[in-house]
Order: C-alpha cells, then sequence, then structure tokens
C-alpha cells in the first residue's frame, strides 16, 4: 500500500505512527511520499507533481485548523459578517476544487480529509456565544458542517472524511496539541496526537474496507446488568434509572444501536434459561428484548463451546466475533482457546461502560455507509431460521420451495443500493463465477456505461424479503452482438431456491429484445467456487473451451428457450 | 536506572527514528553528523526520547540537545529530579 501525506502543517513524522498502528490490522505500507510544507494546493495543481508519479493509493489530506484559517483569525474584527461568510465559502469551493482535480487525475486513490479543530485558546470568551462578535470555533464548526454535507451529496466515492474534531474534543485539545514543537518546527501533535490521529485513519480505513465484525457475544450477569440473576434475582439486580444500575442501561442503548446498524446479537451465559427469561419479559428497564437476539446460549456448558455452536449455525468464521465478558477467566479462556475471535478487556467500573463500548464499537463495528440490509439484518436472520424450521418440516425439497411462495424482483442499474452492490462483489465468495471484487467507484462506472448493464436480485418469499441476494454484470458487443457476463454471483444464503436460474433466464430474453446474439460465461475457478464449476452448463450453455481450469461457455440467444423455474415469480424495476 | 541503561535506550531510539543500523550508533552520535538528523530528524528524535523515557523538556531545552551524549545526560537529570 502506499500513501501520500499532503498537510497545511508539518506532520512528516507521521508515516512511523501510522506504520505502527496498521500492523495491528495487517496492512503492509510499502512507501510513503510526504510534500512539502503547506505545499498540498500546488502539489494537487501542479500535474509533474512528484504526487502524480507516486500514484498512492492512499492520499492523507490533513488540514490542520487555526492554520487553514490563519488569515483571518487574528484579524477578525476588520472583517463583517457577510464577508466572513464569504470567506466560509472560498475556503470551502477551494478545497472542493483540489479533490475534484486531484480524483479526477487519479481516480483509484482514496482520499482521507478531516473534519477541521480549531484552538480553543483565544480569548473571545463570553462573547463568542453572546454577541455578534465573530468566533473562530462557529467558523471551524460551519465549515466541517458544510464539509461533510458536501461530501455526502457528491459523486465522489472515494472521498471519506475523517471525524478528527470529534476526537479532539473527546481526548482533550491539551492533550493532543504540543504547542512546543508547534513553535519549534510547525509540528502540531503531540506522541499521544499522533498515535490518536494515526489510529482514526487506520480505523477509517478498516470501516472502507468493510473489515467489520459480524457478531458480538454477550454475557449476562455484570454485563448487561449489575449482579447475577442466579443471587440477587429480579428485584436486585442493578438496572434502572438512577444510581449505577443505569450504566448497565445505557450500555443495553448502545448495544441496541449498534444491532441496528446490522450487527447481530448472541448471548453466552451460564445461568438458568428460565431466570434469563424471566429477566427479559419481566424487568421493566430491560432495554435489549429476546428478539434482538439471533442466538441465546444460556446453558451451564463451556462458553467458549458455545460460541463454536453459534459460529456454526450461523455459518460464519470465528473472526467475525467479538466476545464480551465481565469475567476475565472466562475471556481468558476463550482468547486461548479461539484466538481468531476478538475479546476486548472489560472495564472494572461500570461507570465506564458507555465510553469503553463505544470505542470497542469504533475498533469492531465502525461503517461508513448503512444499506437497507444492515438495518434488517437481525429480522431477516430470524425469517431464515423460519425458513430452516419449514425445510425440516416438509418432505421433499419441490414441497418446501412451494410452499416458499417465492417471488425475485430483477432491478436494472440500481444505483440506490450501490453500497449493497459493493458488498455482494467483496464478500462472495463461493457462488461466485469470476470473484471479481469492485469498489464503489467501479460499480458506478457500470452503471453509467453503456456498454454495461448491472442487474441485481432481490428475493422475497413468504417470510420477508432476503435482500438483494445476486449480482449480474454483463458486458455488451452491440457490434457482434455478443454479451459476456463479467460478474454472476448469489449470496450463499440462498443457494438451492433455483433463483440462479430464473435470473440467468430472465436475463436471456431481456437480451435477446437488445439484440443480442450471444451470450458468453466465463468460469474462473478459486478455492472456495468450485460448486459453480458447470452451472452454466446446467443453464444451457454449451462448454466453448477450456484452458488452465478456465472454461468458457456460450449461449446462443437465438435459439434458447429458457425454463423457469415454476417455483418463482418474476418482476422487473429500474433502479 | 544507570546512565548505562539510560545511554543504551536513548541509542536504541536514535538508531529506529534516525534510521540508522544499531551498530553505526555512538554516543558521539550528534545533530547535522547524520543524514537524518535534521531539523526535523531532531524534533522527531526528541518526541520520540520524550515518549521512551516519560520526561518532558522545556522548548529551549530542545534544540540544545544536540547529541547523543547530551541528550542521555539530560535524561538522567530529568529522572532524578523530575
Amino acid at each position: 500500500m502506499k500513501i501520500a501525506i499532503l498537510s497545511n502543517v508539518n506532520i512528516d513524522i507521521l508515516p512511523r505512527f501510522l506504520k505502527n498502528e496498521s500492523l495491528k490490522f495487517g496492512y503492509k505500507i510499502q512507501d510513503f511520499y510526504i510534500a512539502g510544507f503547506n505545499q498540498y494546493a500546488q502539489e494537487i495543481l501542479n500535474r509533474n507533481s512528484k504526487i502524480y508519479k507516486f500514484s498512492p493509493d492512499i492520499l492523507i489530506l490533513h488540514l490542520e485548523g487555526s492554520t487553514f484559517f490563519g488569515n483571518i483569525f487574528f484579524d477578525q474584527l476588520s472583517y463583517s459578517n457577510k464577508q466572513l461568510d464569504h470567506v466560509l465559502e472560498d475556503k470551502e469551493n477551494e478545497l472542493w476544487q483540489l479533490i475534484e482535480i486531484y480524483n479526477k487525475n487519479q481516480p483509484q486513490t482514496l482520499i482521507f480529509l478531516n473534519t477541521l479543530a480549531v484552538t480553543p485558546f483565544t480569548i473571545e470568551g463570553g462573547l463568542e456565544t453572546n454577541s455578534d462578535i465573530f468566533s473562530l470555533h462557529s467558523f471551524g464548526y460551519k465549515f466541517n458542517q458544510k464539509m461533510v454535507r458536501k461530501n455526502i451529496i457528491s459523486n465522489l466515492s472515494s472521498v471519506f472524511i475523517l471525524n478528527w474534531e470529534k476526537e479532539v474534543f473527546y481526548k482533550g485539545y491539551s492533550r493532543i496539541y504540543d504547542s512546543r514543537y508547534w513553535y519549534l518546527g510547525r509540528i502540531p501533535y503531540s506522541n499521544y496526537g499522533f498515535q490518536r490521529l494515526s489510529e482514526k485513519y487506520i480505523l477509517l480505513l478498516n470501516s472502507i474496507k468493510g473489515k467489520v465484525k459480524k457478531v458480538l457475544i454477550l454475557d449476562l450477569d455484570n454485563t448487561l446488568w449489575g449482579g447475577i440473576i442466579g443471587e440477587d434475582g429480579l428485584e436486585n439486580i442493578k438496572l434502572s434509572e438512577d444510581g449505577i444500575g443505569k450504566a448497565y442501561r445505557d450500555l443495553q442503548k448502545l448495544i441496541k444501536s449498534t444491532k441496528n446498524k446490522g450487527i447481530l446479537l448472541a448471548i453466552a451465559s451460564k445461568n438458568n434459561l428460565e431466570d434469563v427469561k424471566e429477566i427479559f419479559r419481566k424487568h421493566p428497564l430491560m432495554i435489549l428484548k429476546e428478539e434482538d437476539f439471533i442466538s441465546i446460549k444460556v446453558n451451564w456448558r463451556d462458553k467458549v463451546q458455545n460460541i463454536v455452536e453459534i459460529a456454526k449455525k450461523l455459518n460464519l468464521g470465528l473472526d467475525s466475533f467479538v466476545f464480551i465478558d465481565d469475567n476475565p477467566v472466562e475471556r481468558e479462556m476463550v482468547k486461548s482457546a479461539l484466538p481468531d475471535v476478538i475479546v476486548p478487556d472489560f472495564p472494572e467500573d461500570p461507570a465506564f461502560l458507555v465510553q469503553w463500548f463505544s470505542e470497542v464499537s469504533e475498533k469492531y463495528f465502525n461503517k461508513t455507509s448503512l444499506t437497507k440490509e444492515d438495518r434488517n439484518r437481525t429480522k431477516m436472520y430470524k425469517a431464515e431460521k423460519r425458513r430452516v424450521k419449514l425445510a425440516k418440516k416438509v418432505k421433499t425439497i419441490e414441497e418446501f420451495l412451494n410452499s416458499l411462495s417465492m417471488k425475485i424482483i430483477i432491478y436494472k442499474n440500481h444505483r440506490r443500493m450501490i453500497d449493497r452492490l459493493v458488498q455482494l462483489t467483496q464478500r462472495t465468495s463461493q457462488f461466485n463465477l469470476r470473484t471479481k471484487r469492485y469498489t464503489k467507484k467501479d460499480i458506478l462506472f457500470f452503471i453509467e456505461s453503456k456498454d454495461y448493464i448491472v442487474w441485481d436480485l432481490e428475493l422475497i418469499d413468504k417470510f420477508g424479503t432476503n435482500g438483494i441476494v445476486g449480482l449480474i454484470i454483463v458486458k455488451l458487443n452491440k457490434k457482434l452482438r455478443e454479451a459476456f457476463i463479467d460478474t454472476f454471483l448469489m449470496s450463499c444464503r440462498i443457494i438451492g431456491r433455483e433463483a440462479e436460474v430464473a435470473f440467468i433466464n430472465h436475463l436471456t430474453l431481456m437480451l435477446k429484445k437488445m439484440g443480442m446474439k450471444k451470450l458468453i460465461g466465463e468460469y474462473v475457478p478459486t478455492k472456495k467456487n468450485e460448486l459453480t464449476k458447470d452451472i452454466y452448463s446446467k443453464l444451457g450453455f454449451k462448454k466453448e473451451k477450456e484452458k488452465g481450469g478456465i472454461i468458457i461457455w456460450n449461449l446462443d440467444l437465438t435459439d434458447f428457450k429458457p425454463v423457469f423455474p415454476k417455483y418463482i415469480k418474476i418482476e422487473e424495476k429500474d433502479g | 536506572m544507570d546512565k548505562i541503561d539510560i545511554l543504551n535506550r536513548v541509542m536504541k531510539t536514535a538508531s529506529q527514528i534516525l534510521e540508522i543500523p544499531e551498530e553505526r550508533i555512538t554516543s558521539d552520535l550528534f545533530i547535522n553528523s547524520a543524514e537524518n538528523w535534521d531539523s526535523l530528524g531532531h524534533l522527531n528524535l526528541i518526541l520520540a526520547i520524550e515518549e521512551e523515557f516519560n520526561v518532558k523538556f522545556l522548548t529551549k531545552e530542545i534544540p540544545e540537545l544536540s547529541s547523543l551524549k547530551i541528550i542521555t545526560e539530560a535524561v538522567e537529570e530529568k529522572l532524578q529530579n523530575g
């Protein structure tokens, strides 16, 4: 990975801190490029500058707040409020023009901006919030708000903003900044500040790359409430609106919100199931409910066993799990038996639960986008459980498929759900014919290009929607009247429903309508996608050639008569 | 912690920060005598020394810490006197 750093202050020493942080998460930084002091604009504007030759994977454009506004800071009384608004707009436009120029020149580079932190060491005092005087702070806040807003509405999918201002607020300006090095060499931050800054950048990178954990497994006693239900009973556990019991309630609120972000919750607790059910059903102040959890393992068995079972049932690797328990012995056991599971330390004092959990969340559950799938993930898992139950009840596959009342919706160029489409290309490994991993930028390109069509599939049955579970990207050669399947993948959660048959068959009709005569598919073998080796044959394609494991398949659209699975209704919608 | 320990840790820190192999570091190393020990390297080095020993120098002291020997003495003094 190559990282370029541009700044309006001296953060030349950031690389050694970034290297440390990146190792913790398995990134390898090959090389850094740092432009000259405060040369960020020149570096971007000059097409021949070194940054373009360096061609970084990530550009960190780090702006220090007070310096950014420096020229008006000491002169503010000379400006009217109207003039200051103009300055704000000019500075905003200046920055975005630079971003747009850089992005146009190097579209593959991720750009990291940051919200500006402004020095609190000013003399405005009470005037700042009680008079009409210019305030550097409100200036800074306004700028940040506008920048965030602009990023969201802009089409630049490779620009991300680090909330540095919040971190400085959180940890304290005095701890993060160091005036000594500032005056000696325009180095703004202390050791601690550089550590915080570098960790934040790496965590941001994690969330962009989707390195997010999927499941949070929780203990109960002294974790979700104070005390032990087996000993204290419903009336005496600490879970209240006053006293330390409120800390546990606040923690539950954060955990519930985490679930709404798309993280699955499970319980692994050594207790009697009846006692636990009583708490969930009768305690008036529980925020979390039974239905918020996709698995509740309450028994007297080893927690390691319980966790392994949960992982098996969910068909997820242990490296997707975070395990939280107040008991250091339990934590140690899980850590040593299951080294892939993340087991954070637990605060001894419950007063610090909220602070601690927000940090755990940022490290392991951080996201930069929220899809519909995320919001409904728990609900969808539960629906899946009901399907599995039905499958066990019926006697044949036919009966099962028939009783599901399935419908698929095929969307074309589904811009609105682009985050989900990107997620699918990045995470699907089994039913994936060519395993091409794409970024948001790539998918946007396919959607906007006249030579490509992006189709995705939503599968709905009587238990609810399975979400978007299939993706086909086709490249059109209008001259030769041929279409090539660049991407064909289906989420493993719906394998066996015949949805892929309905999908491809329907597309053959659509392509034929467009005048295409031939449909070409390719199978590129990987360690995980062997199940798709002959799928094209099953779908009616003919093998054209095979070399080095890669197989090319052809379908003559002019005489192909698709046979649709009788259990699936098909609907079409524009994205 | 005696002076030898401090010196060793100072030299190790200098090796890491200035990107010089440990074998080539001596206590005589001084500012501008090594490629990476320029003015920026100096601030980077002192920042790391402060972190390593959990000490803090005054702004005016920092530019005067011009050799590993002087740094070692200054760190020793801070650790003794606080």
